[in-house]
């Protein structure tokens, strides 16, 4: 649809600083620090290596550089081992260096649902939209797709190109002390794989996340001021409401099952990965050999394993509800 | 262009006496086509309407036709039909009222005429 | 009445607006037919902008209303191809660049003429690629009437369009619009503070009060109703026994406003004059603004 697509683009005019710039400027200084703590590393090993060798084999002739390299032509096995598992561990967890980007963009989305319909109604461009042959629910659902698509393959976009160039650096690095493991990583399909992976979870994102999209987009549209204090404020002093009575009331409430499965959904579902906490996977049927701390192959499966979870659906059928709440609130509610 | 219309009568009547006047004074010719509804309501801030109504009567009275698909064009001989009846109507209303003041204020009608003469009046 | 009727602009029966216990529409109806421009005056809260917001599908209401032949309530998508409206100076986005308004209204609005907003635009001092943040609000207008005017829409609703702005932009406007947009295809209602501008473009009027129409007549039946007499300190009796609408002391002469009365009989009690709208208006709403 034509309108769709002018829409997006139109979220995209009005939020690109928040969209590219501010994801783009964290990535250079990520990379920036990179550099920095490569540089330090560097001239602090340098030293440590010098000093090193002035005490040991002086003629192997081959000790200048690092001491994880021990001798090439002894012990060729021994370094060609450690090289391969560094090269795997690098290829394996790259993509965990733009850790913060993806959660940076989940702010973003967080805090673009959020403000977006009470801006419009702030400064009243409303009426601007308003008097144009575009309806309310097809521009909720533009907003609904900007957050819950758009944004995450902008953010895997540009994670992606952050891992890789960090990916890069290190091997570039590694091959400055003499590991050589360029070619090991770069065959290596995991490094191929990761933004193909990342991909696949988009759509479970989206699902996952509805209960969170709709209920900001929901406070977004009826709030008069001080959007976030109700969004939320509601739920945590919903929370504290039911602790009370709990505590003081002595009702048979569980206060931690209501913050997990209510209030961190309606808040935090934005957050990647969140339908891991579910527990889904468990230790004993993981599939995979590796058992890095970040791990895209078993997000991935835990994320579509997760359609088939009660937890899930209910979910999105509440963030559908909140989304017509917040149609009918744009369409009826007087703007003046 | 900002006129002050005066709050003695209707608008399409004063603007039907603008254009009369520039029908005598000669700026609009026989023959020419007046500006068209939309320039005058355009350059005058009226309604389309209003313009449209002055229009009409310069029809009734015969100065002026209507082309289909061009527009109002002045008829031959419009002003001199326009010249006999404004001298009609000064003779017959605005002489004797001017006759009126000058009789109310003393003024000497002969002297006036000399001096009028003498002044190069046309 | 039909209740969707196609050959007015538009037909209001019985609309009614209520906020809890205040109403601020009361049971009004009247029609606009096509082809005009109509002026609807009144103080604030009087209702005029709420009657604008029913006009446009932007509030719910009571009562019968067809726009265009639509209801605004159950048809507002098809009826936001054929109206359009300009609700307050510069409310365009901030962040909106003149050719991405361009470019976003010609993907949007199939009956946006792009040709046509260049054109427009092309005789301002806009540029593409200027944001409306750094347009002063003349300008903002210029661009947001360059736009509106560019879509062929039978009816166009302003409200209180020229607020704020400087004397040349205001001409500007309305000659723009009279000039380039208007014609007997469509329709354009105005409400404005600034009565004695538009006064000579309307071609109706409505007059509205505390939530009701006081008045509601063709500006040709205005100069016909409406004499203002300064009457003749010896006639103020006979004046008097023919029931003005107003009356007030100028200059110790009395003048008074008569709705409806020959005009060659006031002649005989003093000077006459045809009232403008303001006068009119302030001579009707006295006592709204105690």
């Amino acid at each position: 649809m034509k309108t769709m697509q002018w829409l997006i683009k139109r979220e995209f005019w009005e939020n690109k600083g928040s969209f590219v710039w501010a994801p783009t400027i964290l990535a250079g200084a990520m990379i920036l620090l990179l550099f920095i703590t490569l540089g330090i590393s560097n001239s602090v090993h340098n030293l440590q290596v010098q000093y090193s060798d002035s005490s040991d084999n002086v003629d192997s002739g081959s000790l200048v550089t690092s001491n994880v390299n021990t001798t090439t032509d002894i012990d060729g096995h021994v370094v060609h081992s450690l090289a391969t598992k560094l090269a795997e561990t690098l290829g394996n967890a790259y993509m965990g260096f733009s850790l913060p980007i993806f959660l940076a963009l989940a702010l973003v989305i967080f805090f673009y649902c959020l403000n977006g319909l009470y801006d419009e109604r702030r400064d009243r461009s409303i009426l601007f939209w308003k008097s144009l042959p575009v309806s309310d629910h097809i521009t909720i659902i533009s907003k609904l797709v900007t957050a819950g698509v758009i944004i995450p393959l902008i953010a895997i976009g540009i994670g992606f190109l952050t891992a890789l160039l960090a990916l890069l650096i290190g091997c570039i690095a590694l091959s400055v002390k003499g590991i050589h493991i360029f070619g090991l990583v770069f065959s290596a399909p995991e490094v191929y794989l990761a933004p193909i992976q990342l991909l696949a979870m988009v759509p479970i994102y989206l699902l996952w996340a509805l209960p969170t999209l709709g209920w900001l987009m929901m406070v977004s549209s009826w709030a008069r001021s001080k959007v976030f204090l109700w969004a939320v404020g509601m739920p945590l002093l919903s929370a504290l409401l039911l602790w009370w009575m709990q505590k003081i009331a002595g009702l048979d409430v569980s206060v931690g099952w209501y913050m997990k499965h209510i209030v961190s959904r309606l808040l935090l579902s934005v957050l990647p990965g969140r339908w891991s906490d579910v527990g889904l996977i468990d230790p004993e049927h993981n599939i995979n050999v590796h058992h890095s701390a970040f791990n895209l192959a078993d997000t991935l499966h835990e994320a579509w394993m997760s359609l088939g979870t009660v937890e899930m659906w209910v979910g999105v059928i509440a963030g559908l509800v909140m989304l017509g709440v917040a149609v009918y609130m744009r369409r009826w509610r007087e703007q003046g | 262009m900002t006129i002050t219309w005066n709050d003695k009568s209707p608008i399409y009547l004063q603007l039907k006496e603008r254009v009369v006047g520039m029908m005598l004074d000669e700026v609009i010719k026989s023959g020419d086509a007046l500006p068209s509804v939309r320039q005058i309501a355009a350059e005058y801030s009226l309604n389309p309407i209003t313009v449209s109504r002055a229009y009409q009567e310069l029809v009734d009275e015969e100065l002026v036709e209507k082309r289909r698909g061009m527009g109002m064009y002045v008829i031959d001989g419009a002003r001199d039909k326009l010249l006999t009846s404004e001298r009609e109507r000064f003779i017959r209303t605005e002489w004797p009222a001017l006759l009126e003041r000058i009789k109310r204020l003393g003024i000497n009608l002969d002297l006036l005429l000399s001096a009028a003469k003498e002044g190069g009046a046309a | 009445m039909n209740a969707t009727d196609k050959s007015t602009a538009v037909t209001a029966t019985g609309l009614t607006k209520r906020y809890g216990k205040q109403t601020a529409v009361d049971n009004i109806s009247f029609d606009i037919p096509l082809g005009r421009i109509v002026g609807l005056i009144g103080p604030n809260g009087s209702g005029k902008t709420t009657t604008l917001n029913a006009l446009l599908g932007l509030i719910p209401f009571d009562g019968q209303l067809s726009v265009l032949g639509f209801d605004p309530r159950t048809q507002r998508d098809a009826l936001m191809n054929e109206v359009c409206f300009i609700a307050d100076v510069a409310i365009l986005p901030r962040w909106l660049r003149v050719c991405d308004a361009i470019d976003f209204l010609a993907g949007v609005h199939p009956k946006f003429n792009r040709a046509k907003a260049e054109r427009y635009l092309a005789l301002t001092k806009l540029q593409p690629t200027m944001k409306v943040k750094s347009m002063s609000k003349g300008m903002v207008v210029q661009l947001h009437l360059a736009l509106v005017m560019a879509i062929d829409a039978r009816l166009l609703v302003l409200d209180e369009p020229t607020l704020g702005l400087d004397i040349l932009y205001r001409k500007q406007f309305y000659q723009n619009l009279l000039e380039d947009y208007f014609d007997e295809q469509r329709t354009i209602i105005i409400t404005t503070h600034q009565v004695e501008e538009i006064e000579t473009i309307l071609s109706d009027l409505m007059f509205i009060r505390e939530g009701k129409i006081v008045l509601s007549t063709s500006m040709e039946d205005f100069a016909q109703r409406y004499v203002e007499v300064m009457v003749e300190p010896d006639r103020l009796a006979a004046a008097t026994a023919l029931g003005p609408i107003d009356q007030c002391a100028v200059f110790g002469k009395t003048v008074m406003l008569f709705d409806g009365v020959a005009k060659e009989q006031l002649q005989m009690l003093g000077e006459t004059r045809n009232p403008g709208v303001a006068d009119l208006f302030v001579a009707t709403m006295k006592g709204s603004y105690v």
